[in-house]
């Protein structure tokens, strides 16, 4: 059983990493994960604005208001340097954990 | 892309529960709308209906858990209060600056009200500041020597003799004792023009009891105070500046100090003044057992102690008393046993300023009284300037500015207007310092030096904030808390509410109550400094020129000596153009000197072990001095050439003593006799009470009688002939003509002989009065600015209170009421406030003056004349105070009056 603070962990991860070549807006980034997990995972609107409200107060990641011509204001999230060093940091973590996780099922295979 | 209307509205009402601020909420509300959105256009796009495609957008907004709840960790809810117009954020630093600048643009609006509160700031601070400077200089800085909490005073109420000391120092188990003998004189002769020089006899641990080290060379070491080894001196740095020229090789020299060599071991610190400022050296005591005279009854000095570690002020008291007692059986004659009875330890510092702490204290509370004023002042002035912006304070709330908002921003106004008083005050502090100084060094010479400003700046910028936040505080609430509708609606006229008017009277009386406490006082001793003018001195100062001829000691040894030189100087005084007449005496009249003697009075019992001998200040004068000083003889004759130093001794006694000792019947005839000697001295006059201590009569209470011995027979405490005496000259022209002749005169006679102290008893009586009128100075300063500031405050407030009913007046005078009927209207006003100002100061001051019964002279501190006199100066200057609004209230032209609305 996954605990909170992995889940929590994983799911700043993967904002981090959608935004780490190019700023996104919030349905973007929502679209992007169900797009790319296809549709196993999901952020809903009521988890992923918080989460990125708390991310920025970090100062991890930073909200712009951006216009463009005919368009309503978006706020892009661009990552920052904190964010883009906890990012490295979170994806060696994940890695270790993965590769944790993969040693023991394996063994337990074998 | 269109937006559908409604999602801006879904997502407000998921949020309201948060109360974010506003600003914050409706960029949450824009940023979810616009998800919501492009969820419902990608839906549309996709071929769901319009309802269905609204329905699933909603459904991701109605995730469990809440958006409110998921939300709530992350988004901070607005301030309970709303934020004042011009404060986009709240920062505590931005806000102060915005007030600080707030308050300087509106004082500069009006330079009057800000100029006034200043100045009235400037003086209630500056003076506390200037007194406080002097009272830490004095009680509150530490003494000078190693921790000085340790060192106690054990001589509270008597001295003990060199083999008191020595006794005290073998059997003291609480404390170590070092004896110093305070009024010691000698000649320091040798080094050209001689000088009489303050100093201190010591026992050799007196510098390591106080823990002070010597600048230079060395202190005494143990038993440099016994005979054969006490031929040593320690210079007091100005003395070693002065005659030596600070000259560093000046240890291990010889200088001739009272006729006799003694070598320097050493040079004190620079501010090393102990007992007193005026000690220009110290020597070893010689402390010899084998002469039990010199041992047991004479030099009986005060003594310090420290406590020893561990031990507390009462066990020392305990054991002092104990020790005081025992000594007794140790005395080679009989000692009183009211001598023990009173010996006590008590701090150092009280026992050095004793004749300090009370004055200054009672100056302190009265300096404090007139910062009191000065804050009612102020406080009245800004209630009356916050009720002139009643407009602007309720717009300011209006538009959203909170109570506590508006409160500060009053209250910093407050607070810089006292910190500017505190800057004036400071320069003003300073500038009052030497003034007070000079005028209470008289009383006492302990006043000590000067401290760094630091305590006092310390002092005025605390009092400055404090007394800030004090007058600041009742307006800023009163101000802050109004009616906001009424306030736009009718101006600021006639909204002054009660609570504002009750708080201002209150001001004002308060005022006037303080003002009249500092008046009496000034009264009182303006009243006692008169009375003390009217004293008959018990001589003729007039004409009379003094001056002091201080031969060493050793001259005196051969009485005859002595006598012949006196009688060689005032033959030859006589003589010079000018003088009518020349005597000498021991001491001058009013010069606070105590030549007192234990005597045996004829006729009255003596118990030597239950009772000390009584004392009397005893005289030795020449012939013609009764004559001379005009002191008249009421029975019996005075001295003349007769009366030499082998005929019958004889002596004059003052009347109060005749008629102390023999109140029924003549004291011609009767004896006296000093206790050590073996036969009797003959009353053969009575002359007229002098005051000789000083002008108010005061004397030390040991002193019970007082007698004059013909110079050729007297004898001092020591048993010897007086050396050092007065010269006293009558003079039919200017005294100072004479001055230059009686010098050259002296010089001749006896080149090592100094002289010092000249003066001219005229100004002996003018000094007595001194400390009385240094008080009565003083106090007189601050019941003036006490008056001025009670005296503006009320004609603040009435003329306030007129302009504000202006309106009312209007209306009366238009129904018919008459300008005489106005002015009695508004002057009642004024009445009614100094009344109960007077009524309550004149409670106050009958409490308070007591603690001014020790400095006033033949007043009583409810002498009440001078109660009289202070509420008719106080209601005439309110009354004026009220005259002017009272006039320009009857003047009030009704139409425009009620126009005006």
């Amino acid at each position: 059983m996954q605990n909170i603070e992995l889940k929590k962990g994983s799911a700043e991860l993967l904002i981090l990493s959608l935004i780490e070549d190019q700023p996104r807006h919030g349905y973007d980034i929502s679209k992007l994960i169900e797009q790319r997990s296809a549709g196993t995972v999901k952020f809903r609107v009521t988890s992923l604005y918080p989460l990125l409200y708390r991310l920025e107060q970090r100062g991890w990641i930073d909200g712009r208001w951006v216009e463009k011509a005919g368009q309503r204001r978006r706020r892009y999230y661009r990552l920052t340097k904190e964010g883009l060093r906890v990012l490295a940091a979170q994806r060696r973590g994940w890695l270790e954990f993965v590769d944790a996780i993969n040693r023991i099922a394996g063994l337990e295979n074998a | 892309m269109p937006e559908h209307p409604d999602w801006r509205n879904e997502i407000a009402i998921r949020l309201a529960s948060l109360d974010l601020p506003p600003a914050r909420e409706s960029e949450i509300v824009e940023e979810l709308a616009a998800h919501l959105n492009d969820d419902y256009h990608r839906l549309l796009a996709s071929g769901t209906s319009e309802p269905e495609a609204r329905e699933i957008a909603l459904e991701d907004l109605d995730q469990r858990p809440e958006l409110a709840e998921t939300m709530r960790g992350v988004e901070r809810p607005a301030p309970a209060h709303p934020i004042a117009l011009g404060t986009p954020r709240r920062s505590a630093a931005g806000d102060l600056w915005r007030d600080l600048r707030y308050a300087l643009r509106s004082f500069k609006r009006s330079p009057g009200f800000a100029a006034l509160a200043v100045l009235s700031l400037a003086l209630g601070i500056g003076g506390n500041a200037a007194m406080f400077r002097i009272v830490h200089a004095a009680l509150i800085r530490p003494l000078p020597y190693a921790d000085p909490d340790r060192l106690v005073e054990a001589s509270n109420s008597g001295y003990y003799p060199p083999g008191g000391l020595v006794d005290l120092q073998q059997h003291s188990r609480t404390m170590e004792f070092a004896g110093y003998n305070p009024g010691l004189e000698l000649n320091l002769t040798g080094l050209g023009q001689p000088w009489r020089l303050k100093g201190s006899a010591v026992s050799a641990n007196l510098f390591q009891i106080l823990g002070v080290g010597v600048a230079l060379g060395r202190a005494f070491q143990p038993g440099e105070d016994q005979p054969g080894r006490d031929n040593l001196v320690i210079l007091s740095h100005e003395l070693w500046q002065d005659q030596f020229a600070g000259d560093r090789h000046i240890l291990g020299r010889v200088v001739m100090l009272g006729g006799a060599g003694r070598m320097v071991v050493g040079v004190a610190p620079r501010s090393f003044a102990f007992p007193d400022p005026g000690t220009r050296f110290w020597i070893p005591l010689h402390l010899d057992p084998r002469d039990p005279t010199a041992y047991w009854a004479r030099g009986f000095m005060p003594v310090v102690a420290r406590l020893r570690p561990g031990v507390s002020l009462v066990q020392a008291q305990r054991e002092i008393a104990s020790l005081s007692v025992r000594m007794l059986r140790v005395f080679p004659y009989p000692m009183g046993r009211d001598w023990a009875a009173g010996m006590t330890v008590v701090p150092l510092r009280r026992f050095l300023t004793r004749d300090l702490r009370l004055k200054l204290l009672v100056l302190q509370c009265a300096v404090g009284l007139v910062l009191l004023i000065a804050c009612a002042n102020v406080a009245g002035l800004l209630l009356a300037r916050t009720a002139s912006r009643q407009k602007e304070i309720a717009l300011r709330v209006a538009l959203g500015a909170s109570r506590a908002r508006i409160v500060r921003q009053l209250l910093t106004e407050s607070v810089v207007l006292a910190l500017a008083g505190g800057s004036l005050g400071v320069a003003l502090a300073f500038a009052a310092d030497s003034v007070l100084r000079s005028e209470l060094q008289a009383t006492s010479n302990r006043l000590g030096a000067a401290d760094s400003g630091w305590p006092v700046l310390a002092l005025i910028a605390g009092l400055s904030l404090v007394t800030g936040l004090i007058f600041g505080l009742a307006p800023a609430l009163i101000a802050s808390r109004q009616d906001l509708a009424a306030a736009i609606k009718t101006g600021a006229q006639r909204t002054a509410g009660i609570a504002r008017a009750r708080l201002r009277s209150a001001l004002i009386v308060g005022e006037l109550a303080l003002a009249v406490v500092l008046t009496v006082s000034a009264g009182l001793l303006i009243r006692s400094l008169w009375k003390l003018a009217q004293v008959n001195p018990g001589f003729q100062p007039e004409h009379v020129l003094t001056l002091r001829v201080a031969p060493n000691e050793s001259l005196c040894r051969q009485r005859a000596a002595c006598i012949a030189l006196y009688n060689e100087v005032l033959r030859r005084a006589r003589e010079i153009p000018g003088v009518q007449g020349a005597a000498a005496a021991n001491t001058l009249p009013l010069s606070s000197a105590v030549p007192a003697s234990a005597v045996k009075v004829e006729g009255l019992p003596y118990v030597p072990s239950e009772h000390a001998a009584p004392m009397f200040w005893a005289g030795a004068v020449t012939p013609g001095y009764f004559r001379l000083m005009g002191i008249p003889i009421l029975q019996g004759r005075s001295f003349d050439g007769i009366d030499g130093e082998k005929s019958t001794p004889v002596i004059v006694v003052s009347a109060a003593t005749a008629r102390r000792y023999w109140p029924r019947e003549s004291a011609i005839g009767k004896h006296v006799q000093l206790v050590w000697e073996d036969r009797w001295r003959t009353v053969v006059g009575v002359a007229g009470d002098v005051r000789q201590f000083d002008l108010a009569g005061h004397a030390p209470d040991y002193v019970r009688g007082a007698m004059y011995m013909p110079y050729a027979q007297a004898e001092d405490t020591d048993r010897r002939l007086p050396a050092v005496m007065s010269l006293i000259v009558r003079t039919n022209t200017d005294p100072g003509s004479v001055v230059t002749g009686i010098r050259e005169l002296l010089g001749q006679l006896n080149a090592n002989v100094p002289v010092d102290e000249l003066r001219t008893m005229v100004s002996l009586v003018d000094e007595s009065t001194q400390q009385s009128r240094s008080m009565m100075w003083i106090f007189a300063g601050f019941a003036a600015v006490a008056l001025v500031l009670a005296a503006v405050g009320a004609y603040g407030v009435v003329s306030y209170s007129t302009a504000q009913r202006t309106f009312e007046i209007g209306v009366r005078v238009a129904l018919g009421a008459g300008r005489r009927s106005v002015f009695q209207l508004v002057l009642g006003q004024s009445l009614r406030l100094v009344m109960a100002g007077l009524a309550i100061g004149l409670a106050a001051s009958l409490a308070l003056t007591r603690l001014l019964a020790s400095f006033l002279y033949g007043t009583s501190p409810t002498d009440p004349a001078i109660l009289i006199a202070v509420c008719g100066m106080l209601a005439a200057v309110a009354l004026l105070a009220g005259y002017l609004p009272a006039r320009k209230a009857a003047a009030i032209d009704p139409l425009r009056a009620l126009r005006a609305e």
